[in-house]
Formats: C-alpha cells, structure tokens, sequence
C-alpha cells in the first residue's frame, strides 16, 4: 500500500516536470498565436488586445504560475484556436486515441505471445523463422506505409472494412493494426528470447522429472515467468503508442488527441499543446503503475513496497 | 495467470466502454448524403472567429452575407436586394424580404447592425475587424434597411462586405465574445452536427431564400491524409474532393471507373518572395537574375503535371483588373549570369558561389520539391540556396519577422484587388499587413491608396494596371504560377461546377444519383 502511495504521490512531480518542460519549449520557439489567429490584417491595438485577453502580455513566469495554478484546480485553459476550453476538446477526444492504443496494446499482446512461444517452443524451425521474419517486418515497416497497405487490401479491394473515420467496432481493426504491429514485433522477439531462457531453467527440468506435462510446464511455469519482462516491456511502450497514435491517427482520419496535438503546435495554440501533453504523461504514469501492480501479481517472488 | 486472465477481462471491458465513448456522434452515413473531403480540420463554425480556406468554404454553405462573389469575383447581392451611395461617405442597403434563419426567425435590420457591431467590437476578436477600418458605424434604419457610414472613401467596400455573414441579432447577444457552437445563419445548408471537428453533418435548409438545395444531407469529413483521400475517392464511400489530390494521382484517377476530374483556372498566385532589405535581394539586378534563373514551366510540367498558368502578376488571368501580360520573364541562365555579373557578383572559380541565400517554405510535400528544383537551378548560374522546409508556426513567425532570403507561398481566393494594399502598401508591412519582403514604392503606395478612394471603376482598374506593371519591373515577388482548380467527382454526383479558389457553394446546387442508376 505504501509503495501504491509513493507511486501517486509521485505522479503530481512528473506530471509538474513534463508540463513545465512543454511550457517553457513551446513559449522558446518562434510563432505567436496571435498572428497565427488573427492573421496579418489585424490591427496593433486588436492585437494586443487578444495578447491581454489570453495574457500573453504578462511575463513567461507570471503566465506559468497562472497556468499551473489553473493545472492544480483541473483548469486546463481556453483554446486560442478552437476558442472552447481545452478540457471539453481533449474529452471528446481521448477516449478515441486511448481505444486505439489499448486496441493497438490487444493486437500486439495477441500476436506477440503465441507466436513468440511458439518460436520458443520450434526453435530454429521453419515456424520459428517465419515467426522471426513477421517480427522483423513489424518492427521495421513504417506505420504510415502499412497503414495505406491495409486500407488497400482489406478496405479497396477486398471491401471488408472501412478505410478511414470512427463508424463503428470494426473501424477499429486497421488502425489497431496499424499501431501495434511495431509493438508486436518487439514483444514477439521478447516473448521468444525469454520462454527459451526459462526452458533453460532447472525449475523445468524438474518438473518435466516429475512427469508434468509439457503443457502443464508451459504454462503453469515457464510461460508465466517468461511474461515477466513482456508485461514491463508493454507497458513502457505504451507511452510509445500513444505517441505513434498521432501518425496512424492521420493516416486513418481518427478522430483522436493526436490531430488536435498537431493543428495545436501549428497554430502556437499554448493551453491546447499543454493540455494533451499533461493528459498524454498522466496516461502513461497511470499505465506505468498499472504494469508495476501486474508484475506483482504475475510475479510470485515480487512483493510491491518491500525494502530489496 | 488467473490475475493475468482477470486484467485481460478488465481491458477488454474497458476497451467496450472507450469504444462506446469515442463512437458518439459517429452514425453511418446515409445513402442519399453527398460526402466530402477536406484535409483539414476548421477549427471553429463560428464566422466571425473562422479564418482557414475549409472553414470557410463550410461557413459559405450555411451562412450568408450582405454581398457574395460571383464566378468572376464580382460582388453581388445575397441578403442585400439593392444598394446605393449617397455621397461618398454614406451606403445604404436594402435587404430581401423573404429570408429566414435557420431557426426560421426573419431577417431583418437590426440582425445586420448587431453581427457587423460583433465584428468591430475589439473585445470579441472577430478576424475580420481589421478589413472593416473604413467603417465609421452601422446603423439599422427600419425593418429592411442597413446603413453604412465610412471614415473615408472606400471603393473595395463590397468586397469587405462580403465577408461578414449575418447571424441573429439574439445569437450574437446571447455568445457576447464565445465562440458559437452552433451558428444559426440564413444559408442553403444548416449545420447538423460538428464532431470532435473530424465530421461536420450539414442538411438542407428547405427555407433557403435561394430555393432549397437538392441534396438532403452534406457530410464533411476530415481526412488529412492525401493517399486516404484517393483511396475513399476509389471506394466510392467520398463523392468531391476539392483541390485535395495531389497532381501525380490525378492522372490516375481521371482513368478510374466512377470518378471525373474537373480542372478550371484558379483564384490563386505562387511566388517567390523575396526579403528586399537583405543585401543581394535589394539590387534589382540580382532579383532579376533570380526570375531568370527559375524555369518555370518545368517546375509546372513535371512536378504540378502541367495544371497550372505560367504567372506575371499577382491578379490570375480572369481577373477583371488585371492587365494583358505575356507568360512573365523567361527562363534564360545565360541572361541571369550576365545579370549577376553585372551586379557584382562574379562566379568565383572552383566550387564557392557567386552568394548564399535562404528558401524557406512549408512541411508540405509538393512545396519541399518546389524548393529543392528552385535551389537546383539557381546553382546552375552560381547561386547557392539553402532550401529549408519549416512547420508552420515558425514558417509563418519567420517570414513575418523578416527572417529570411526567399520564400515561397500562395496567395489563394484572389478576388479583391485591394489585396495590393496588404501586400505591398509601405504601410503593411508586418505587423501592420503582409508586406513580408519590405517593398517600398512611394509610387505604387499612392496607386494603392487612389485605387481605394476613387468611386470611378475605369479609373480604379486603370490604377490595378499600373501597379501590376510597376511590380513586374520592381520585382518584389518573381511570380511563379496560377495553379489550376481541381475536383475530383464521383460520377454519380450531377451538376458539380468549379469556383474560382475551390469552394464549395456549388453544393447546393447538386444531386446525388443513387448507386448503380
């Protein structure tokens, strides 16, 4: 319990480092989000009355001591560009990009294991390799490539799915696949190495002694231990697909965080670029904890909050 | 592994649930709906607040102005019935009798006063209120009447009228300076529903005091990607795209079953802009060179596929004021290298150039190739340029600063003449206006300010003439091309027309004839 309270205590320090570090980049680079609204037609005195209205006109550190000020009482602030407060537009889109990375996070963890076991489990064997060569087409080809090589397939000229937009349940399946293949590759070389590394044990071999099943031994022993590191691995990598979800989110029109992300460092629009990186680094803090807790509980050995 | 099985079951569930959350507002489309394309997202529906080429051209489909342009850039009446001056200073304007919002309350007078009153508040922030300086007050005068009254003369007046759509006076009471979430306006189409910015669902106002539109319904959806856009195009599930297809897949998809490709001359100007206070820039010389150097029709027949006109001014070649040009300065490296010669800068031996300059341009991938082709040939007479591709805000912020050589963009929607005042007025240069390259002409600076006084149109076109000669001699821009418009059409889409600059108005005047028939 203790070790749960340190976590979320600690989860307001990151979410105050990443936020402050967003602030100051995105107040060094060059662009003001008043050109960018008003245009250059726009009158001095109109212009710097907009700087006024949103407080451009204060000192960078007075406008961050209001702006986390804001942050603490759940404020996330106006859009300069959308003209709405961020909070409601990162609502109407999150839960969109989250169920694209959870969906991404499925397809991976659903590919990678049986495959990577049964690599493990075939090794140096046709499957094996051809388990391998998949591995290294997922890691390697580019999301965006993929992506329009799905839509071709399934969606043009098979006429299975749809090709892009959020119409129902198997809109998902692209862009899930799409995103998670990368991660599939990784996690499949992963599950592989680490399923051979504990057949190795002794605990196997002793339980084979004894009479256990190879079945039983898989997965009562050496499968389990094996996932250890795939489970950490997934869920450091999924800060990684929220990340990757800006791209695939384009590609198939998704009507996620990531365009809103985008058209937000385009147009300097400073609440909305802060208001999905604080949502983005939270995310993944809670996803990160998550994956600490299920170690723990997929982990005999692992106490969380002990001392060693 | 029965912990594991547990947490699987409870991402599943979660999974449902986002699932449930992210699909709100997200129906199937229905048969009879005409879908379009965009590539980007509008920001806002609210008129006063919407300033990209895609809000617009929605706006355009559910609101209304006072004056509207016609096919050949012309202001004409659209709420307005008749108008007329008395004395300079003073314009009065009638409206139509027979509109209604789309809440079906009736226009009238006060509805006009309080959106312009809106626009010039400097509390809202309305984009527009700089283009209004001229107006001193606007006045309802009885029901069906407006009254303008001007600081000055102000020949472009109708141009800026147009672009003010009229909300109900109570919708503008009501928002104060929020943006509208919703506008209520007096268009062919009303807005039916703006999701999360990627869906925008628009349907038949059957009130339109232009006869409702044919279509039912309009979905406009958001795809920012252009291989997404071709293959929806294929699908058929995308019936209109809009100037959204890059020029290599128009080949292509003119040979597709189902698809037509429209192509008509354009409302826009590429340049090539130049910083005039930068040293080599200022010697008229050199930008000569420079305009030599470039071969257009080359960029124009390879990487735009031929669709668009070789450009010598800013006005595109429909536009009533322009003058009767030739294809611009002619691509001749011999004649550049002369040039710089003379202007003193000798091609030094070995590998070193004559001079460095910059190119800074967009992320966007056919401007990146633009550039790298421009910064070939201007090595091919012994300048080296350094092509430089910036994402927006710092492009933008860069060449407002005046950091930078040369640049290019476009000047899109070219209608108004008095676009010369923004661009090349001494007075607007940034941040007063766009006059990024520093171009001073006390010369063309009065042409400028005539052109906006005179009430006499031979005499203000006559004035437009001079400018656009002056700047083919001065150079402050080398013109580069007035690409084409293009549209590509489902086959099943009757009665899609081109306007000039790529809007859609066209839509309310379209059917859309059911699958296979």
């Amino acid at each position: 319990m203790s070790y749960l309270l340190r976590r979320l205590l600690a989860l307001p320090l990151v979410l105050w480092a990443a936020v402050s570090l967003v602030f100051f980049s995105i107040h060094l680079i060059p662009g003001d989000p008043v050109d960018v609204v008003l245009g250059e037609t726009a009158r001095p005195a109109d212009r710097e009355a907009l700087r006024a209205r949103w407080g451009l006109d204060r000192p960078v550190p007075e406008q961050y001591a209001h702006y986390l000020t804001g942050l603490v009482r759940g404020q996330l602030g106006e859009s300069f560009s959308f003209r709405r407060p961020v909070s409601e537009l990162i609502a109407e889109r999150y839960p969109a990009t989250l169920l694209l990375a959870g969906s991404a996070m499925g397809v991976a963890l659903l590919f990678a294991i049986p495959l990577g076991a049964l690599a493990a489990l075939r090794r140096n064997r046709p499957l094996d390799r051809v388990s391998m060569l998949a591995a290294l087409f997922g890691v390697s080809v580019p999301n965006f490539w993929l992506g329009i090589l799905l839509m071709l397939i399934f969606s043009l000229w098979l006429d299975w799915l749809p090709v892009s937009g959020f119409v129902g349940p198997a809109s998902v399946v692209l862009p899930a696949v799409t995103l998670g293949a990368s991660l599939a590759g990784i996690l499949t070389r992963m599950t592989r190495s680490s399923l051979l590394d504990e057949l190795g044990h002794d605990y196997v071999r002793t339980a084979r002694a004894k009479g256990l099943g190879t079945r039983a031994t898989l997965f009562k022993h050496a499968l389990r231990n094996a996932l250890i590191p795939v489970v950490t691995l997934a869920g450091l990598q999924f800060g990684a697909l929220l990340a990757g979800a800006i791209i695939t989110e384009k590609v198939f029109a998704w009507p996620g965080i990531g365009a809103l992300l985008i058209s937000g460092v385009q147009a300097r629009d400073y609440p909305v670029v802060q208001g999905c990186i604080a949502v983005i680094v939270t995310s993944y803090v809670i996803v990160n904890l998550l994956t600490d807790l299920l170690y723990a509980g997929i982990h005999p050995r692992v106490r969380l909050g002990d001392p060693t | 592994m029965r912990a594991c099985f547990r947490v699987s079951l409870l991402c599943l569930a979660g999974l449902v649930s986002l699932a449930g959350l992210a699909c709100r507002g997200s129906e199937a489309t229905e048969a009879d709906t005409i879908v379009v394309a965009l590539d980007s997202t509008p920001q806002t529906l609210d008129p006063r607040f919407a300033g990209g080429a895609n809000a617009v051209h929605v706006i355009q489909l559910v609101c209304s102005a006072l004056y509207k342009f016609d096919h050949t850039g012309t202001p004409v009446p659209d709420l307005a019935r008749a108008a007329h001056f008395e004395g300079p200073l003073r314009f009065r304007v009638e409206l139509r009798k027979d509109v209604r919002f789309h809440d079906g309350t009736p226009l009238r007078a006060r509805d006009v006063e309080a959106s312009f009153a809106s626009v010039l508040d400097p509390e809202v922030g309305a984009i527009a209120r700089g283009d209004l300086a001229f107006l001193e007050r606007v006045r309802a005068n009885g029901e069906f009447e407006v009254v303008f009254e001007l600081r000055k003369p102000f020949a472009p007046l109708l141009h800026k009228l147009a672009g003010v759509m009229i909300l109900p006076a109570t919708q503008v009471a009501a928002t104060g300076r929020e943006a509208l979430e919703s506008p209520v306006c007096a268009g062919p189409f009303k807005l039916a529903s703006f999701d999360r910015g990627e869906r925008i669902l628009l349907e038949r106002n059957e009130a339109y005091f232009g006869g409702a539109p044919p279509a039912p319904r309009v979905l406009l959806r958001v795809l920012p990607n252009s291989a997404t856009r071709v293959i929806e195009l294929l699908k058929g599930s995308v019936h209109l795209v809009v100037n959204g297809v890059p020029p290599y897949a128009l080949g292509p998809l003119e040979q597709a079953e189902g698809l037509r490709v429209l192509r008509g001359p354009g409302a826009s100007t590429t340049y090539l802009g130049l910083n005039l206070e930068q040293p080599e820039l200022a010697d008229l010389q050199v930008r000569r060179a420079l305009a030599h150097a470039i071969d257009r029709a080359a960029i124009v027949g390879t990487l735009l596929r031929g669709r668009a006109t070789l450009a010598s001014a800013l006005l595109p070649p429909n536009h009533a004021a322009r003058p009767e040009f030739g294809a611009g300065i002619a691509y001749d490296p011999d004649r550049a290298r002369e040039l710089l010669d003379a202007a003193g800068y000798p091609d030094p031996p070995g590998r070193e150039p004559r001079f460095r300059i910059s190119y800074k341009t967009s992320t966007d991938r056919l401007r990146k190739q633009i550039g790298e082709v421009i910064a070939y040939q201007l090595g091919e007479v012994g300048i080296e340029m350094e092509a430089r591709s910036l994402e927006w805000g710092t492009f933008y912020g860069d060449i407002q600063k005046g950091n930078f050589h040369t640049y290019t963009l476009k000047w899109v929607g070219l209608t108004d003449p008095d676009i010369f005042y923004y661009v090349f007025h001494s007075g607007s240069i940034p941040p007063d206006g766009a006059n990024r390259g520093r171009y001073r002409s006390a010369r063309v600076d009065d042409w400028i300010e005539r052109s906006r006084a005179t009430g006499d149109e031979s005499e203000r076109r006559a004035l437009y003439q001079s400018i656009e000669k002056t700047l083919a001699r001065d150079l402050p821009y080398v013109f580069l091309w007035h690409e084409d418009d293009t549209a590509v059409v489902s086959t099943r889409l009757d009665g899609f027309e081109l306007e000039p600059g790529g809007g859609l108005r066209a839509l309310a005047r379209v059917r859309l004839r059911e699958a296979g028939s």
